[in-house]
């Protein structure tokens, strides 16, 4: 069966007087039809840049995509016609005009008559509880409540595959949650057939993503199930260490020991302290703690812990996903 | 069926554009602002032919009438071109939309032409209020005026294809530059306004620009216009005027669909349908 996306070695370079800095890097996937299919990487990985080659926003620089079975450069116009876009962190619409009417305009921007336009928001309204501000002017509305809009005017067109780019940036955990509870019901229920989502949240990935490939510095660098992609560290030891915040500048060591995969630091500015999250290729806990309790660093507690998708990128990469910014 | 949908289409964007000038207040309120701001724009015209024909002693009626029907053809034309360049600023810049617009609508030139019509709606209403209040002001006899209202007709729908394809040109290249965009088209505007004969002849200018008029349907058109509404009004070699008239605007739409797509491929390989100066 046709894949519903699929990418052949596609490239992006982009120039500026500074240099070329490639954005994706021979990049191959294949989403098949009826999944949400995650893509995770830091900020600055490709995956917003990869969504806009596929949404026919910008041309690749080389190599291949399809949506659809459609090919993203030549047959744009096609590709068009199944898809829609909805960009987190962003307030894009008609301000002045109602929630309501930027989805009337849209409705039949797509083609719809006035009556289907008026049913479809009836529906989504149901689906996304959109009842509440639906009448207010969209410069009025709060960023949860612009973000359901967004995904009602994602929907508006009954779109067989949806790009999600970071659908959840800058929500509130409540928001956020909702959100992602919408879009796991729009896959369940059939309303969409194949969603494309792009994240750097690891949990939001893997509570919605059926299929997920890791992409850092433009390179697709694993894919797999969620469950596969943990495989791939069930063979190493992870612990989350909890150190005081103060001590965080002395915990530099860690990088030169041999049986460190990798490490993560989490501040929590709160408690005042800050949990390390180690890979290990062995079991040497012990002398770690003991080379922390030597650099004067005071450790609160040690607690063994479960493989995560976080793990899985920290072992590719080195460092955490949330680490590098840009 | 698909002519349908692409009437419904272009419907709702005129519709938008309606709702994004008039949403700020009542439809009484908008109604009045929409019919002052012509009003008071042909006074100042009407009054500098006043000034100079009570200073003169000079009182010239068909000057009037080039004067007054050069101002409010105009407005027709500036209208619809502002608008239109505006667009491509203020739903990249303002709204953030111009990608949603792209994926939504199936031809990015045929929806500028759409958003760009309710403007060249409320230009024809300031045409029409400037022509009537400028001629009554300047004391023309307005009963002799004897206009060929199909002829009138066509020439309108004539000016609204040529200067929106003038305006998908100019809001084209306006793509590459956020922060210049609307002084491209105020720029274009004024050039219209210097060589299309609004307020004098093209032979009233100096001989190193009256070629740049042959650039511009605009002064065929409003030597047309003014004959097609005054009978009165002589025009020499009308059917040249019309042949170039048809001539300029077959090119202009044939150049702009060509140069447009050269536009949408350029800004999806630069990637600036999403670019903004985040104001």
């Amino acid at each position: 069966m046709q894949p519903a996306i699929e990418t052949v070695k596609l490239v992006r370079v982009f120039s500026s007087p500074q240099g070329e800095f490639r954005a994706l890097d021979e990049v191959s996937i294949s989403v098949p039809n009826g999944i949400i299919y995650g893509l995770l990487g830091p900020n600055g990985a490709g995956k917003t840049t990869l969504i806009r080659i596929l949404a026919t926003l910008l041309l690749p620089t080389s190599g291949d995509a399809y949506v659809g079975g459609f090919h993203v450069v030549k047959e744009a116009s096609k590709v068009r016609e199944i898809i829609n876009l909805v960009s987190g962190g962003e307030r894009p619409g008609y301000g002045i005009l109602s929630v309501r009417e930027n989805l009337m305009y849209y409705g039949q921007v797509y083609g719809l008559t006035w009556s289907e336009t008026k049913r479809k928001i009836e529906e989504l309204d149901s689906l996304l509880d959109l009842s509440d501000f639906l009448d207010k002017r969209l410069n009025r509305i709060s960023t949860g409540m612009m973000q359901k809009y967004a995904l009602a005017r994602g929907l508006i067109n009954d779109p067989e595959i949806l790009f999600l780019d970071e659908p959840t940036l800058g929500l509130d955990v409540n928001n956020a949650r909702v959100i992602r509870r919408i879009i796991k019901s729009l896959v369940e229920k059939g309303d969409i057939k194949t969603i494309l989502l792009t994240s750097h949240y690891m949990a939001e990935v893997e509570e919605l993503c059926d299929y997920i490939s890791i992409i850092d510095r433009g390179r697709i660098i694993a894919h797999g199930t969620p469950d596969e992609l943990r495989k791939m560290v069930e063979k190493e030891i992870i612990y989350d260490v909890d150190i005081r915040l103060r001590d965080v500048d002395r915990i530099n060591f860690l990088k030169r020991l041999d049986s460190v995969i990798g490490h993560t630091v989490k501040t929590r500015q709160l408690t005042g302290e800050a949990r390390i999250r180690i890979i290990l290729s062995s079991e040497d806990i012990g002398r770690i703690i003991r080379r922390f309790e030597d650099e004067g660093v005071h450790v609160l507690r040690v607690t063994r812990s479960e493989a995560s998708l976080e793990d899985v990128f920290l072992k590719l990469v080195g460092k955490g996903i949330g680490d590098e910014e840009g | 069926m698909a002519i349908v949908k692409w009437f419904r289409r272009f419907k709702a964007a005129v519709w938008l554009t309606w709702k994004e000038q008039s949403n700020w207040t009542n439809p009484i309120i908008y109604a009045l602002y929409t019919s002052i701001t012509p009003f008071f724009s042909v006074l100042v015209y009407a009054y500098i032919y006043i000034a100079i024909a009570f200073l003169s002693g000079l009182v010239d009626l068909n000057r009037a009438f080039y004067l007054v029907s050069g101002v409010a053809l105009y407005n027709f034309i500036g209208s619809g071109l502002y608008g239109l360049i505006w667009t491509v600023h203020s739903e990249r810049e303002h709204f953030r939309t111009l990608k949603y617009t792209y994926l939504a609508f199936p031809s990015l030139h045929l929806y500028l032409m759409a958003r760009s019509f309710y403007q060249f709606i409320v230009g024809l209403i300031y045409t029409i209020i400037m022509f009537v209040v400028g001629l009554y002001l300047t004391g023309y006899p307005v009963y002799n005026l004897n206009p060929d209202v199909i002829e009138v007709i066509i020439l309108i729908i004539l000016g609204y294809i040529w200067s929106s394809q003038l305006g998908i040109m100019v809001a084209g290249s306006s793509i590459f530059s956020s922060e210049y965009g609307p002084l491209i088209s105020e720029a274009v505007g004024g050039i219209l306004f210097l060589v299309g004969a609004v307020l004098y002849p093209v032979s009233a200018l100096p001989p190193f620009i009256r070629p740049l008029s042959n650039l511009f349907p605009m002064v065929e058109w409003m030597e047309l216009m003014r004959h097609a509404l005054n009978r009165n009004y002589m025009v020499s070699n009308i059917g040249q005027l019309h042949s170039m008239l048809l001539l300029k605007t077959i090119i202009y739409v044939g150049i702009a669909i060509i140069y447009f797509r050269i536009v949408e491929k350029l800004t999806r390989e630069k990637g600036y349908l999403e670019a903004t100066l985040h104001h």
